[in-house]
C-alpha cells in the first residue's frame, strides 16, 4: 500500500490490510482445525467423522461418536487453547520486557511446570480423590513457584525488563538443572514417563483439560482488555509511556501475573511446548503491526494455527500413531517464519 | 501561569536539585540550560510528575498533585531512537490514551490526522515510526504532545541530534503553539544560539540551583557564561538582530567544572 496524502483512504486501505490479515488467518485456522478432527491413527472414514461431529445420534458406529467426542476433539480443542496462550503469553512477555527473544519459557515458568511434573512422577504422588490431577496441580504449583522467585527478585531490586530478564533466566536455568536431576535419579521406565510428559502431547488433553486452560484463556484476555492502549504504548519505551500517563511498573507487574497464569494453565495439562511463544507473536507483528488491540487476537491465531499445525504434523509423520506434538512445533512454525522473514518489509523490531 | 516553588529531587540520597522557584508566563518559550549533568532532566521529570520529588507545582491557583501533572502536562523524552513498528498514527493517538477505547471513533482521528497535518506528516501516518528519520521521528513525537492539548509542554533537548533546517522546524513550531494556544512550553537545550533565537526566558541551572532567569538579552552574557559554564565566551548581536554565543576557551579542566 502507498502512504497518500489523503488520509481517509490511507487510513481504510491499511485497517482493511491488517484487518484481512486476521480474516485470513482465522480461517485457515479454522480448516486447519478442522482437518485435525479428521485425521487420526484410528483412520476414520472422513464422512463417519463429520457425521458424528454433526449429528452424533445419528451415527450408526458408537465407536466413532467416542473417538471424535472423548478423544480428538479435547485434542483439537486443548491445541487450540494452548496455542493461544502461549501466542499471547508471548506476545505479552515481548512487550513487558521490549526483548523479541523473550517467551513463557524466558522467565522459567515453563521449566518450572516441567519439573513439579517430574517430581511428582518420579515419587509417584498422588492426591486423594483427584488422583489423575496430580501431574497436572504439581506442574501448576511450581510454575506458580517460579512466578514468585522472579517477583520477589524484581520486588527488590525493581521492576525493570532488564532485573525481570536476569531474574527469569536464572530461574530458568535453576528449574532445568532440577529436571535434570530428576531424570538422573529416575529409574528407566519412570524416565520414560517424566520424557514423554515433557515431550508435551496432546493425547494428555481432556474434556477437564479444555474447561479449566479455556477459562484460565478466557479470563486473561478479561484481564489484559482494559490494558491494550497501555500496553502498546509500552512499546515505545518506558519513559515515553510513562509521560503518556502509563504506571510502567505496575502494569509490568499485571501483566507478568497473567502470562504466568496463561503459561501455567497451558502448559500444567499437555507438558512443555516450546517455540509457539516466540513465534507466533512475531508472524503476528509483521503482519498486523503494534496496536495490541489487534495483535493480541492475531498472536492467539497465529499461535493457534502453529499448535493445530504442529497436531496435524505430529500424526502423519507417522501414520498410526501420534508423535508427540511438541517434537514438531518448531518443524511446523520454522518454514512459516523463514518465508516471513524473507518476504516481510514492515520493520518490526 | 506555572510556577514551581521550592522543587528539590535526589538520587540515593544526593541531591541532584536544591530548592528550584521559577514561573512561566501563558504563552511563552523557556529555554533551560546549564551544563551537562547539573540537574535540566531531573527538573522537567519532576514538574511532570514523572520522579519523586517535593515542592510545589502549581498551574494558576491548583497545586498539582502526580496525577494532575500528568494530565495537565505534556513531557516529551529525548529522542534515543524508536525501533517499534507503531505507525506514525497510532504513535500520535497515544498522545490521548486515557481516552482511548476499544474502539477509536472517526473524530479522534481526524483530529490525529489534522495534529500530523499541522507538520505535513499525514503521508507518513501509516509509516513505521522506527523507520522515520530522527527529524521525522521528532515532529512526530511533538505531534503526539501538541495532540493532547496540554497547557503545558516540556521538551528534554527537543532539537539534539537534528539537522538546522529540524532544529528551525522544530521551535517555530514549539514557539507558534505557545503563541497561537497560550501554552507553556520549557525546552532543555545546549544551544544557546537557538535559545536565544526562541525563547522568550532563558534559565540557567548550575550544580542544581538558578543561576540567572529573565530575558535572553539579559542573561546571555560573558559573566553568566563563565560562571556556569566555566568558558570564556563572546556574546555578539547578529545582523538579524538575535545573540549569537561563541565559546571560546575552557577556563579550567572538566574535573574542576
Amino acid at each position: 500500500m502507498t502512504t497518500t496524502t489523503n488520509g481517509a483512504t490511507s487510513r481504510l486501505s491499511f485497517a482493511s490490510r491488517r484487518l484481512m490479515w486476521l480474516i485470513a488467518a482465522s480461517l485457515l485456522l479454522a480448516i486447519a482445525t478442522l482437518a485435525d478432527i479428521l485425521i487420526g491413527p484410528a483412520f476414520l472414514n472422513v464422512f463417519d467423522v463429520l457425521g458424528a461431529l454433526v449429528n452424533p445420534s445419528g451415527t450408526s458406529d458408537p465407536m466413532v461418536v467416542t473417538i471424535v467426542h472423548a478423544i480428538r476433539l479435547p485434542m483439537t480443542l486443548m491445541a487450540l487453547i494452548v496455542g493461544a496462550s502461549l501466542g499471547i503469553a508471548g506476545v505479552q512477555m515481548q512487550t513487558i520486557l521490549g526483548n523479541p527473544l523473550a517467551s513463557p519459557y524466558t522467565l522459567g515458568f515453563s521449566a518450572a511446570a516441567g519439573f513439579g511434573a517430574a517430581i511428582t512422577i518420579l515419587f509417584g504422588l498422588q492426591l486423594p480423590l483427584i488422583p489423575q490431577m496430580t501431574v497436572p496441580i504439581a506442574a501448576f504449583a511450581a510454575a506458580s513457584v517460579a512466578c514468585l522467585m522472579v517477583y520477589g527478585l524484581a520486588h527488590i531490586r525493581g521492576v525493570t525488563a532488564e532485573v525481570m530478564v536476569l531474574a527469569g533466566i536464572a530461574t530458568l536455568f535453576l528449574f532445568q538443572s532440577l529436571q535434570s536431576l530428576v531424570q538422573y535419579l529416575a529409574a528407566p521406565e519412570v524416565l520414560q514417563e517424566i520424557v514423554f510428559w515433557l515431550f508435551g502431547s496432546m493425547l494428555k488433553a481432556s474434556w477437564f483439560s479444555v474447561w479449566v486452560s479455556g477459562s484460565i484463556l478466557a479470563l486473561s484476555l478479561a484481564l489484559l482488555i482494559p490494558d491494550m492502549w497501555k500496553l502498546t504504548a509500552l512499546r515505545l519505551g518506558d519513559e515515553r509511556a510513562a509521560s503518556l500517563g502509563v504506571h510502567v511498573p505496575r502494569l509490568r507487574r499485571r501483566v507478568f501475573f497473567i502470562v504466568s497464569l496463561l503459561t501455567a494453565g497451558a502448559v500444567a495439562f499437555v507438558g512443555t511446548i516450546g517455540f509457539v511463544g516466540l513465534v507466533a507473536p512475531h508472524l503476528a507483528r509483521m503482519l498486523v503491526g503494534e496496536d495490541q488491540r489487534i495483535l493480541i487476537p492475531a498472536s492467539a491465531v497465529f499461535g493457534g494455527l502453529l499448535m493445530v499445525g504442529a497436531s496435524i504434523a505430529s500424526k502423519l509423520l507417522s501414520p498410526g500413531a501420534v508423535v508427540p506434538v511438541g517434537i514438531v512445533t518448531a518443524l511446523v512454525g520454522v518454514p512459516f517464519l523463514f518465508a516471513l522473514i524473507l518476504t516481510g518489509k514492515r520493520r518490526h523490531w | 501561569m506555572l510556577k514551581i516553588e521550592n522543587i528539590n529531587v535526589g538520587y540515593d540520597g544526593t541531591a541532584v536539585l536544591h530548592a528550584i522557584n521559577a514561573q512561566f508566563e501563558p504563552g511563552t518559550l523557556t529555554a533551560l540550560v546549564g551544563p551537562n549533568g547539573t540537574g535540566k532532566s531531573s527538573l522537567l521529570k519532576a514538574m511532570a510528575g514523572l520522579i519523586p520529588s517535593k515542592g510545589v507545582v502549581r498551574l494558576g491557583d491548583l497545586a498539582l498533585n502526580s496525577a494532575g501533572r500528568l494530565s495537565s502536562i505534556a513531557y516529551m523524552p529525548q529522542d534515543t531512537g524508536a525501533q517499534s513498528s507503531l505507525t506514525v498514527l497510532e504513535v500520535v493517538l497515544l498522545g490521548r490514551l486515557r481516552s482511548l477505547g476499544l474502539r477509536v471513533g472517526d473524530d479522534i482521528r481526524a483530529q490525529a490526522v489534522a495534529a500530523l497535518q499541522r507538520f505535513r506528516l499525514e503521508g507518513f501516518q501509516d509509516r513505521a515510526i522506527g523507520a522515520l528519520s530522527g527529524g521525522q521521528r521528532q515532529l512526530v513525537f511533538l505531534s503526539q504532545s501538541l495532540f493532547r492539548g496540554p497547557d503545558v509542554l516540556l521538551l528534554d533537548e527537543p532539537t539534539a541530534a537534528l539537522d538546522l533546517r529540524h532544529q528551525l522546524i522544530v521551535l517555530e513550531r514549539i514557539k507558534e503553539t505557545c503563541r497561537t494556544s497560550g501554552m507553556i512550553a520549557v525546552a532543555a537545550m545546549h544551544d544557546l544560539t537557538l535559545a536565544a533565537r526562541f525563547a522568550d526566558r532563558i534559565v540557567f541551572l548550575h550544580d542544581g540551583q538558578v543561576a540567572a532567569d529573565g530575558p535572553p538579552a539579559d542573561v546571555l552574557t560573558p559573566q553568566i557564561l563563565e560562571q556556569v559554564y566555566r568558558v570564556a565566551a563572546e556574546v555578539q548581536l547578529g545582523p538579524s538582530g538575535t545573540l549569537h554565543v561563541s565559546p571560546v576557551r575552557a577556563l579550567s579542566d572538566i574535573s574542576a567544572g
